[in-house]
């Protein structure tokens, strides 16, 4: 029971004045799984993942990672206990290099020596790291360049490549597609599969494009009014009634 | 010992009066603008000047009750035009220093021309009422109560009139407010010239208590940052509130300790309900 | 301000030159342009203090003149009721402003951007009211007098009294604070520093601890501020409580936006450029120079928010990357 589930969370409730944004919702993440968790717009997709992160405490209920309860914990303590969130709007250092971008957070997870005695280029465990990310992003020929002048497609990836530099267990995608382009889109969701296969196979994504979903997901959670609906394979809640009445039944 | 805290807490009242006058200009700007008006004192200062020429050279420190609010919504136009409208939607560390310079700028011309050495008016309303176990100034009476008739006044003009409604519009979302045809431009300059106005008036009130120096802003602009800070900055009840809280407690303490100790006091008081209510007494998070 | 070159790339060789330039320079002044350069170093590494918090940090402190003052008082009481050594006194000097930034920095730096501001306009007014009102413990306007110990190093020992001992000491001293602040800036830590003011919330993601960071960047800023008030008396052989006045965290703004914040270079040139200016003009332009303050930093702020060296920067990085574009297609 203690090591079937990576992430779980006991009854997770979150409301703001009156308004119920999550009401007792049980999730489970197997380790070594890549789940979707979707549903409507409005339904608790980011609140969820805002309260898987630290950046939102619970009303109630109990987020547990890894065996070990990580409610209210503050997101940068969530980092160093290999939960890492990507952001669904673009979420960099536009005036840092890219190479920076991603060292920042490799030094949260690979960093060694003293923080402030060494200079940040010379701890050499973070400098390989850093390139090995770059390369596998393909961005290593603009790592000197702002990130801010990235194209959107390839700060989508930095995006991800920052969000795992901190060497996480479990990665929290929120919408990696979100304003990219059907191609760019294929592209990103190939190279999130070889990611998965490679660096992190603990995957939790949220996202609104069902090829996505379908192309990645072992495992699917359906929310909606902040309630979990149903859950299981991509193919067994496309069949399910409620989630077509709800969500695939309109053209989305 | 009873009688100096209970005057204590009566001028308190006056003066908190007075600085909710002040302390809404600022937290008016703060709400409309997103500006923190460093140079708020010095408008205050220049109200107390423009009362002490009205004394001594028109005669009479009553004639700047009307000329005060006057010079400083001339004033609030030209530093408008020519400074806070090209700030707009930058971040705020650049409107701060904007305001920052103003603050150099206007003090330095008060030092100026009005010169360093402290100067004082008259009571304008000589006349003491009897008052627990002695007499008390009527002006520091009338200096309540015409505070409060403004505060009203702002009040219904904030709730009641088409530009009140405009300002409290914009307020909420500019983009809306633009697209719903409201100009946003004019309101925002209006709201810095009531600002000033505000300031001023309350330098016209303070002149004749206090004597009028050219650094005089800088007392009033650390209570009147308190009382911000404390009420959370935008709200106008909470501003007045806040006002009256934090100049009782000051002069209260004024009967134990020196005014800068009580100061002091002062901004403990503020530390310790911000400690408790980051987002401040009335402010919404 | 927003431009952070990568100091990596910075050369040694403008470090020499100047490093050169600073060590010969008083032999080939006269007296009165020796002093005003000794000065610019000291207000320069005020500025510097500045810049940390500002360009680095992306924190505005309108209350950098109490650090500077609490080093100064520092300096002076260290030496005068501790034990008479210049060493002690820019220790004792630095170890005030730090416990004072630590505990006021304990406060502030829970608050951001508005908020922050006030606090420290707020602290600082109050402090100087406090210092102007403490005559037995500040002598207020009037200040202290100090009687300068010897400067000794290794057993040797030079006068206080030669312009060319406060020279090299405040030289030196200035030196070492910048070197130490561009490694810090070079460390994980101080990139991290960095990393907040660029996008607080995403470096609290990937694992900073960003209310802590802040608390370290304004400790640092006003313990290099404190350090260059503990230069003030080696200077001046005086102390006073009008170096609280908030006419002097202004100038630290002004210089530092003026060279370009977050240059950390920028603070030394903004210093050297007004300082100058203020001595030069001083005769027919004492009465105006706050004015002049003031309509600077509108100006700068508005036109060139970067300050000089900001732009230059800017304009070079840029140079280059079209020149990598250029050269690799």
């Amino acid at each position: 029971m203690k090591s079937e589930f990576i992430l779980r969370t006991e009854s997770l409730s979150v409301s703001f004045g009156g308004l119920t944004a999550l009401n007792r919702v049980d999730f489970e993440m197997r380790e070594g799984e890549i789940q979707a968790v979707i549903g409507p717009n409005g339904a608790g997709k980011t609140t969820l993942f805002n309260v898987l992160s630290g950046n939102l405490r619970p009303t109630e209920g109990r987020v547990v990672f890894k065996g070990e309860d990580i409610t209210g914990l503050p997101p940068y303590e969530v980092c160093r206990r290999g939960l890492s969130k990507t952001f669904q709007k673009t979420s960099i250092f536009p005036d840092l290099t890219v190479f920076e971008n991603v060292r920042l957070g490799a030094h949260t997870g690979h960093g060694t020596g003293n923080p402030i005695l060494r200079s940040a280029s010379s701890d050499r465990a973070v400098v390989e790291k850093v390139e090995e990310l770059l390369l596998m992003g393909g961005l290593q020929d603009q790592k000197d360049q702002p990130a801010g002048n990235l194209s959107h497609g390839d700060q989508r990836l930095l995006e991800i490549l920052i969000g795992i530099s901190t060497r996480p267990e479990l990665l929290l995608l929120d919408e990696p597609s979100a304003g990219l382009s059907a191609k760019e889109t294929r592209y990103i969701t190939q190279w999130i599969k070889e990611l998965s296969q490679t660096t992190i196979r603990n995957i939790v994504i949220v996202e609104h494009d069902m090829d996505v979903v379908t192309e990645l997901a072992d495992s699917v959670c359906v929310l909606n009014y902040g309630e979990v609906l149903c859950r299981g394979t991509v193919g067994e809640v496309k069949c399910n009634p409620q989630v077509q009445d709800v969500y695939l039944g309109r053209p989305v | 010992m009873v009688e100096l805290i209970i005057s204590q807490v009566v001028n308190g009242l006056v003066w908190g009066l007075i600085l909710a006058l002040i302390s809404i200009g600022l937290t008016l700007i703060y709400g409309q603008l997103e500006i923190v008006n460093v140079a708020h004192g010095a408008l205050y200062t220049i109200g107390a000047v423009v009362a002490y020429y009205c004394f001594a050279y028109l005669g009479g420190w009553a004639f700047s009750i009307v000329f005060s609010p006057i010079a400083l919504v001339i004033l609030g136009l030209i530093i408008y035009g020519t400074t806070i409208r090209y700030s707009q939607g930058k971040p705020p560390i650049v409107t701060v220093i904007i305001t920052y310079g103003l603050l150099f700028i206007m003090e330095q011309t008060v030092f100026l021309t009005y010169g360093g050495v402290p100067r004082s008016i008259p009571n304008p309303i000589p006349y003491n009422v009897p008052f627990i176990g002695g007499d008390y100034p009527v002006y520091r009476i009338f200096c309540a109560v015409f505070s409060g008739l403004v505060l009203l006044a702002l009040i219904v003009f904030l709730k009641r009139t088409r530009y009140g409604l405009w300002i409290r519009a914009t307020r909420q979302d500019h983009e809306t407010a633009m697209n719903m045809g409201i100009p946003v431009s004019r309101v925002y300059a209006l709201v810095f010239c009531l600002g000033s106005a505000l300031a001023g008036l309350g330098g016209v009130l303070a002149a004749p208590i206090t004597s009028v120096t050219f650094n005089m802003g800088h007392a009033i602009l650390i209570d009147a940052f308190i009382v911000v800070i404390m009420a959370g900055f935008g709200s106008i009840i909470g501003t007045v509130v806040a006002s009256l809280i934090i100049e009782v407690v000051i002069g209260v303490s004024a009967a134990f300790v020196n005014p800068v100790m009580a100061r002091v006091v002062g901004m403990a008081l503020m530390v310790a309900v911000l400690f408790i209510r980051p987002e401040g007494l009335f402010g919404e998070e | 301000m927003s431009s952070e070159p990568s100091s990596h790339r910075f050369t040694w060789w403008p470090l020499l030159v100047i490093g050169l330039f600073l060590v010969v320079a008083p032999h080939l002044m006269d007296r009165y342009p020796r002093y005003v350069l000794t000065e610019v170093i000291m207000w320069g590494l005020f500025a510097l203090g500045f810049d940390i918090i500002f360009g680095k940090a992306g924190l505005l402190n309108f209350g950098m003149s109490s650090f500077f003052a609490l080093g100064a008082y520092g300096f002076v009481y260290g030496v005068q009721y501790v034990y008479p050594s210049v060493w002690l006194g820019l220790a004792s000097g630095m170890m005030v402003a730090f416990v004072f930034s630590l505990v006021s920095g304990w406060i502030v730096t829970r608050f951001s951007s508005h908020y922050f501001v006030v606090f420290t306009i707020v602290i600082s007014m109050i402090l100087f009211l406090l210092a102007m009102n403490l005559r037995v413990v500040t002598g207020a306007d009037e200040g202290i007098n100090i009687r300068l110990p010897d400067l000794g190093i290794l057993g040797w020992h030079f006068s206080l009294r030669s312009p060319f001992t406060k020279y090299y000491l405040i030289l030196g001293v200035a030196a070492v604070a910048f070197l130490g602040v561009r490694r810090f800036f070079d460390s994980p830590l101080g990139r991290a520093v960095v990393a907040v003011r660029e996008n607080e919330e995403r470096a609290r993601m990937i694992g900073y601890n960003t209310a802590y960071l802040r608390l370290v960047a304004y400790t640092l800023s006003g313990t290099v501020a404190g350090l260059a008030g503990t230069l003030y008396p080696i200077l001046n052989s005086s102390t006073n409580a009008e170096l609280f006045f908030w006419i002097l965290s202004g100038k630290a703004v002004l210089w530092t936006v003026v060279g370009g914040a977050g240059t950390l270079w920028g603070a030394f040139l903004g210093a050297a450029l007004l300082v100058t200016a203020e001595d030069v003009f001083s005769s027919w332009l004492v009465n105006f120079y706050p004015i002049l303050v003031g309509i600077l930093l509108i100006a700068i702020i508005q036109l060139a928010p970067k300050g000089i060296l900001g732009t230059l920067f800017a304009a070079l990085a840029g140079r280059r990357a079209a020149h990598e574009a250029g050269g690799g297609s």
